[in-house]
């Protein structure tokens, strides 16, 4: 032994979540530990409220969104408020907790959820329904709203999904609806200025947390499910009708309009172990014009507003020089479109190319401008990339309003692989309004023309290399979009649509992956729900459902079993279409386009028009701007009309 | 490329407590990202995505602890190596301490290749039934042995080996208020054809028991240390 080394062996580490003969037991305890570069401990005395900030499902696709890290600085940027992270366990973790009595907890202070003053839950994603009565209950709180104790914390919801929150309006005291920027810091202040019998948990009566809850709806953007009563209609949902004046009938969605000077995480928590996306992240702009008919983001996050070339080339110098990340990703919904997408992307490799750090976007538009774009970003590191034609023929894509012509297509993929590219994925969209078998037919023709077309460019060793993946997803209507009223296709129709993509696409260097129609139908039957679905979901995660967005985890049958216990019918609500006249579950929600643009689009679908892009051609009057006064990008339109 | 003048900086550095529950790649990602917020001027390999040329000695498996584990940092050129030492530590979490670093003298690029052996200090969750007393015959036993063969699995075939040739030391510490059960230090061979793993310690000493008691033992280590390389 080597008697000149003197250890000092730890003391044995405890931690309530998870102690360590637990973290012997669960597979990847690093999403358990906390202790992040960056992450923010702050010590209790001096706070004033504390906020959990809960993504429901595990730490691993939590971590990769940048919306959380957006609010965990515009909470912990305030001296007297602290922010914490909750993650939904892995499954094996959960169990043990269950048997342990562990509560979950905050990942900065091991402080159960249900000591915190309020709960933010971000709803992403339907089918992560499930994991948010399951997350309240780990962490020792009522699922149901109606249930909650007076000690318990306010449960707020976000995201994209609480543009319909009628699903899950069940398990939440109120929703924060659009961007959370602003919304999130007004409504702490407005917290902090309600009077101490309301605030304090551990000595309010239940009416006065009842109170606290109703007054949140003064604030902007904010829903308070509990003010309003359900009424049928004739499309057989129940929708919103508030009970009293406090409650407004509509909830108009928050909007940032200056991006430059909103907070923004420059030193995000770096995750020790390997999550979805793991880099640094800057936004340049927020918001969409091209006006796809199936997509929910390009409406509900109109209008389109851009952050400063200078904001942006600071913004990832810090968030590089604080992480010592090698990748500094894009995100917008569109980012060719970003005004000064060419000096943005030169400005980054000339800041940090001696640094190694490789730029990356998200999925391009198919045209040459684009590829050519992603050739300068992808300089220091040359990854796949990533094409969204939807549908294989042109009179589909009018359908749906994707402005891509075959020769762009045509176009985009010879300068791709000409460029050197050896990996291409392609993002097709089955279950479309109109579609037909010859539809479906030109979706692998497509492939086989880009299959074509990678054998005329690239060299012969190149060409061994050509990997195409191509995934296929079902068209799920959502709310606020033009498709909202359409119903999806049945699932056997999609099977038997898979099947012929299939069997018409053989090639060893294409991989073929489908959506799961299952969770397509789910996912289709809870986004247009209404306030009967938070029995459903209730009982569904009592039969066992969870992380159901997971293959592995995903429980169909304890879905239809829930639904049936509720007298529903999971394929009939996926599959209806909905009258264009009757009131909406989500029409308490103001997303700011008009419903009557929306059904305008839905006929011009019917009609196969196409609308442009209005940046292009001039305001379509789509109604944002009844919300938000001038349109961002009034100068560029009126240059065009 | 005759002539290149390679500067290597040896770092020694300690994984414990929480963070003792990080894999190998965890670590190898928390140093990447440690040296370049630190702006050292580290090499990096070329090709599509360029990392840190950082190599480590041997990897830790997960929730073992490592108090002087050594990995190799490539510099484009030389610096001092306080400073290079206080730069990393910086940017490093309290859990994975820099112990030293030292800018090797050029020619000394491999230091690896003449580690020999690995110190370890396991504690162990007590075993219901089974005395001090009876763990302390076992360990004399495995001490005493002429040989002690174990299987090792490998991609394509299962081996016996013998590692009582390359077993230098092991010695067992009584459990005492702040550690209820047996703690085993031992010395093992590194390397090649040397190397014997903790665990194969572990299963011979279950095996002794195994005989001793007349029950089937199994031994559960509760904190696994790794105390140097050398």
């Amino acid at each position: 032994m080597n008697e000149g080394s003197s250890y000092r062996l730890e003391p044995f580490w405890i931690r309530r979540m998870l102690p360590e003969h637990l973290l012997q037991q669960v597979s990847k305890p690093a999403r358990y530990l906390g202790r992040e570069w960056n992450a923010v401990a702050k010590p209790p005395s001096r706070l004033r409220v504390r906020v959990a900030l809960c993504y429901p499902d595990v730490y691993d696709i939590g971590m990769s969104y940048q919306g959380l890290r957006i609010l965990y600085e515009v909470v912990n940027r305030r001296p007297d408020a602290a922010c914490e992270r909750v993650f939904h366990p892995w499954p094996d973790a959960a169990e043990l907790m269950r048997r342990e009595s562990i509560p979950l907890s905050g990942l900065e202070s091991d402080t159960p959820l249900s000591e915190f003053d309020l709960v933010g839950i971000t709803l992403q994603h339907e089918l992560t329904y499930a994991n948010v009565p399951s997350l309240l209950e780990l962490g020792g709180m009522s699922a149901l709203a109606a249930e909650r104790r007076p000690a318990e914390p306010l449960v707020i919801g976000g995201g994209p999904c609480a543009f319909n929150p009628e699903p899950v309006a069940d398990f939440f005291d109120a929703f924060v609806i659009g961007d959370g920027e602003e919304a999130l810091d007004e409504l702490l202040d407005f917290f902090l200025a309600q009077p101490a019998e309301l605030r304090d948990r551990d000595h309010r009566a239940a009416e006065d947390r009842q109170e606290l809850v109703a007054r949140l709806a003064e604030l902007e953007g904010v829903y308070v499910p509990s003010g309003y009563e359900l009424e049928p209609t004739d499309a057989g949902h129940v929708v919103p009708v508030p009970r009293d004046g406090r409650f407004p009938p509509r909830v108009v969605k928050r909007t940032v309009m200056d991006l430059d000077s909103a907070p923004y995480p420059l030193a995000p928590v770096v995750p020790y172990c390997e999550v979805v996306h793991d880099r640094a992240e800057i936004e340049p702009a927020r918001g969409c014009t091209h006006g796809c008919r199936f997509c929910q983001a390009g409406m509900i996050y109109r209008p389109v507003r851009e952050r400063s070339l200078e904001t942006l080339l600071d913004q990832a110098e810090q968030i590089i020089a604080n992480t010592g990340y090698d990748e500094v990703s894009l995100l917008s919904l569109n980012c060719p479109d970003y005004s000064r997408i060419e000096q943005l992307v030169d400005g980054l490799h000339a800041r940090l190319a001696d640094r190694r750090v490789a730029v990356s976007l998200p999925s391009l538009r198919v045209d040459t401008f684009s590829v050519g774009l992603a050739r300068r970003v992808q300089r220091v590191k040359k990854s796949g990339l990533t094409l969204a034609p939807e549908a294989g023929t042109q009179h589909l894509r009018d359908v749906i309003n994707k402005d891509v012509s075959e020769e762009d297509l045509a176009q985009a993929v010879t300068a791709a692989f000409g460029s050197g590219w050896q990996r291409v994925k392609l993002y097709f969209m089955i279950g479309l309004p109109q579609e037909t078998e010859d539809d479906i037919l030109a979706i692998s023709a497509t492939i086989e023309r880009v299959l074509a077309i990678a054998r005329e460019e690239m060299t012969r060793p190149g060409y061994g290399r050509l990997k195409i993946n191509v995934s296929v997803a079902s068209l799920v209507p959502k709310p606020h979009t033009p498709f909202q009223w359409l119903g999806q296709q049945p699932r056997e129709q999609l099977l038997a649509r898979q099947k012929v993509i299939r069997e018409a696409t053989r090639n060893r260097r294409v991989s073929l992956s489908f959506h799961d129609v299952r969770q397509s139908a789910l996912e289709t039957a809870l986004a247009r729900g209404d306030r009967r679905l938070g029995a459903v979901i209730l009982s569904a995660y009592r039969a066992g459902a969870i992380l159901d967005a997971w293959s592995e985890h995903f429980n169909f049958d304890a879905w239809l079993q829930a639904f049936a216990e509720h007298g529903l019918d999971l394929d009939e609500l996926a599959q209806r279409e909905l009258p264009t006249r009757a009131p909406l579950p989500w029409d308490v929600i103001d997303a700011g386009v008009h419903k009557g643009f929306l059904s305008d689009e839905l006929d011009r679908a019917v009609a196969r028009t196409t609308t442009p892009d209005c940046r292009q051609v001039g305001c379509h009057e789509c109604g944002i701007t009844r919300v938000v006064g001038e349109c961002p990008m009034a100068d560029q339109l009126s240059a065009i009309s | 490329m005759a002539g290149e003048q390679r500067v290597y900086a040896l770092v020694t550095w300690r994984k414990a407590g929480a963070l003792r529950w990080l894999g190998h790649l965890d670590i190898a990602r928390t140093f990447d990202r440690a040296v370049r917020r630190a702006r050292l001027p580290v090499v990096y390999s070329e090709g599509f995505s360029p990392s840190a040329a950082i190599s480590f000695a041997d990897a830790l498996a997960l929730g073992v602890g490592g108090e002087n584990e050594l990995c190799l940092i490539r510099l484009e050129r030389p610096m001092a190596s306080e400073a290079l030492a206080e730069m990393l530590a910086e940017q490093m979490p309290e859990q994975l301490e820099i112990v030293g670093a030292r800018v090797l003298p050029h020619g000394q690029g491999k230091p690896f290749s003449r580690l020999s052996h690995a110190e370890y200090e396991i504690e162990l969750w007590p075993v219901p039934g089974v005395s001090v007393e009876t763990f302390k015959e076992a360990v004399r036993r495995v001490r005493q042995a002429g040989a002690l063969p174990v299987t090792r699995e490998t991609k394509r075939r299962v081996r016996e080996i013998d590692i009582k040739p390359h077993l230098h030391a092991l010695h067992l510490t009584e459990p005492d208020a702040d550690h209820p059960g047996v703690r085993l230090q031992m010395s093992l061979g590194y390397g090649q054809e040397r190397l014997v793993k903790p665990p194969e310690v572990l299963s011979c000493i279950a095996q002794q028991l195994t005989e001793l008691t007349g029950k089937q033992i199994a031994l559960q280590p509760r904190l696994t240390t790794r105390l140097g390389l050398y």
